[in-house]
């Protein structure tokens, strides 16, 4: 319930942000925007008030957090050494995060994912990979 | 009309094939993957298809789609935990045989009925699917808008908690899809100064992020380690014998049509089909009291009629673009992505396409059914991976596969934000499947009512109501608000259990 309320809040008080920015487009543009901003408002009015027994979830609190965190630190890293040498850092790290102690999978796992990776996107869909900073 | 020539040669084209056993042996070890989802799976190997032609390319994500629906049932019978909700109803007999010794029978009878509810309802797609699609002409501006809203609130109104949060979905995902500059007028919206968000936000990260990066965060939050007790297969052949196949004939035969009916119902998806299939099945038994210790007819009924959906649920959305569940919304994203408008024009302009796609899901249930049958004993072992190694592989994929499409790093930022906001959406009752929608109809949505209202000079209600189409979908709007009620009923009626219905299939 708590939670509904929060969410409801917040696509209120992010929905009136949005809605003050439209001020900036010309007329015609603005409106289709508006008429979806002020739908989500009053649909946040009802959630609002919609009292509603929740169950409070068992999941933990920081692990989807900090699973993000490195995810983002993977993407910031790929950008910086390039896609490959990245993922060869981000798969163990996140293997370990996730309770994995056994060296051997996660060595042939991240191999397996690597020849993967570049067997599918680089010889069959000839993607050109990110070119990182350094290399 | 077209040339079936060059449909056969677009079938026996290397491309193709690969495509197609790779969709459905990668969709059957997505389905049969405890923590991944058949929309999941989809979401992630649509980059993939990006630069394949366009045949090939839906073919591999009908078959992942099949594959994945069928591979539920792997781990729903050996563990008794299915891999997809539509595999729910399987659980309850299949784990009961696999208790009693008798596990690679159950394997053996899913994958026939799968096999057949499947091709059953490729031929129903195959039949009901050209005439349908000409309704799409007599589609104009109007229509289209009213369409567009239909399809957000019959999803929106069955996903998630509650028809609030499911249309705040959708009106969220109409907003998103309004970032970028506005087609009419070219003037940008909620760009914020960003450049790479003059041109919006790009589908497919958006969609990969809601439904695959969300789901490893999910993942990563689960405390337990599920250690699972996988049951064993026993010592039975896993091909069912023409003694058992006699006897279930009429049971997967009505399973099916079960099944393809309600795929054809937008909103509805593999699990009330399943649930459906079991019941009148159990309803026309001689001895129903058997269902739930182990009956092969209660495994047959799911799963035919669960496999039945997919093809039925290609009916609406190649005809229509109406998606009938998460997965099928997933699949128009990536039609779409190939160029592709569901309608008339599919099955003229681009019918040697349309009709590939549609002969191809049926080869595509026969090589599951193939694969199903040779291979159960290795795929036993699919169903052990523990998700501290499959997460990160996804979130490798995720990156790469949102890259991938426009070679953009900051496409892959707007993965992981999605992920972010999708898990935490998810948490709280709002299902990611309305946003989808909402992103891909919009412009389509913005643009009907925009021309719709110039077309009618000031007077909108009475252009609206002028026209039979509109008033038959307004109709419906009005139904499908009504929906979680009768829904409600309607589980009732066939004691479904009412978990959070996640249309996953």
């Amino acid at each position: 319930m708590i939670r509904d309320r929060i969410w409801a809040v917040f696509f209120i008080v992010v929905g009136a942000l949005l809605y003050a920015r439209t001020y900036t487009f010309i007329p015609a543009s603005a409106k289709f925007p508006r008429m979806l901003i002020v739908g989500i408002i009053i649909l946040s009015v009802f959630l609002f008030i919609n009292d509603k027994k929740k169950e409070t979830s068992d999941d933990a609190v920081w692990p989807p957090i900090i699973t993000f965190l490195i995810s983002v630190g993977y993407a910031i890293l790929v950008y910086l050494i390039s896609f490959f040498p990245a993922t060869a850092v981000f798969l163990p790290v996140l293997m370990y995060y996730m309770g994995s102690r056994d060296w051997k999978t996660i060595l042939l796992t991240t191999v397996g994912v690597e020849i993967f990776i570049y067997f599918v996107f680089v010889m069959q869909l000839e993607v050109y990979m990110p070119r990182g900073l350094l290399f | 009309m077209f040339d079936f020539t060059d449909v056969f040669l677009e079938l026996i084209g290397l491309q193709t094939i690969l495509a197609l056993f790779g969709g459905v042996v990668g969709g059957i070890i997505i389905g049969a993957l405890p923590g991944l989802s058949a929309t999941m799976g989809v979401a992630l190997l649509i980059p993939l298809t990006f630069t394949m032609k366009p045949a090939p390319a839906l073919i591999m994500l009908a078959g992942i789609y099949a594959g994945a629906v069928y591979g539920g049932s792997i781990s729903a019978i050996l563990i008794h935990t299915p891999g997809t909700p539509a595999s729910a109803a399987t659980a309850i007999d299949g784990y009961q045989m696999t208790k009693k010794g008798l596990g690679a029978k159950a394997l053996g009878i899913s994958t026939v009925s799968s096999g057949i509810g499947g091709l059953i309802s490729g031929l129903a797609l195959l039949l009901i699917a050209p005439p349908l699609s000409r309704i799409s002409l007599m589609f104009g501006p109007a229509e289209y808008f009213l369409l567009a809203v239909f399809g957000l609130t019959i999803i929106g109104s069955l996903v998630g908690d509650s028809i609030i949060k499911g249309l705040m979905s959708g009106l969220i995902g109409l907003l998103i899809g309004a970032v970028g500059v506005d087609v009419m007028t070219g003037y940008p919206r909620f760009t914020f100064g960003l450049i790479p968000l003059e041109s919006g936000i790009n589908l497919i990260p958006a969609l990969i992020g809601l439904f695959s990066m969300s789901q490893v965060l999910t993942l990563s939050a689960q405390k337990k380690a599920q250690q699972v007790e996988v049951g064993s297969l026993g010592n039975v052949r896993v091909t069912p014998s023409l003694e058992d196949m006699k006897r279930l004939w009429v049971t997967i035969l009505r399973s099916s049509g079960i099944g393809v009916f309600v795929g054809m119902l937008p909103g509805a998806g593999g699990d009330i089909a399943s649930w459906v299939g079991y019941n009148e099945a159990r309803r026309f038994s001689k001895n129903p009291r058997k269902f739930g210790t182990g009956a092969p007819e209660g495994v047959a009924a799911s799963e035919a009629a669960n496999n039945a959906v997919t093809g039925g649920a290609l009916i609406p959305l190649l005809t229509l673009g109406i998606p009938g569940s998460s997965t099928t919304a997933v699949l128009l994203g990536g039609i779409m992505i190939q160029g592709l408008i569901p309608g008339r024009e599919l099955f003229t302009k681009h019918a040697d396409v349309t009709y590939t796609l549609m002969i191809g899901f049926l080869f595509a249930n026969i090589i599951m059914m193939v694969v199903g049958l040779a291979a159960a004993r290795y795929l036993v072992m699919v169903t052990k991976v523990p998700s501290k190694y499959l997460a990160p592989v996804i979130v490798s994929l995720c990156v790469i596969g949102s890259y991938a499409i426009n070679l953009s790093l900051f496409d892959v930022g707007v993965m992981l934000v999605f992920g972010l906001f999708g898990y935490y959406m998810l948490k709280s009752g709002f299902h990611p499947a309305p946003v989808v929608l909402g992103i891909i109809l919009g412009p389509m949505a913005e643009k009907g009512l925009r021309t719709a209202l110039q077309l009618s000079q000031g007077a909108p209600i009475a252009y609206f109501l002028s026209k039979p189409i509109s008033v038959v979908l307004i109709i419906l709007i009005a139904l499908s608000l009504l929906s979680p009620i009768l829904m409600n009923k309607l589980k009732k009626s066939q004691d479904i259990p009412d978990t959070a219905s996640d249309l996953d299939s």
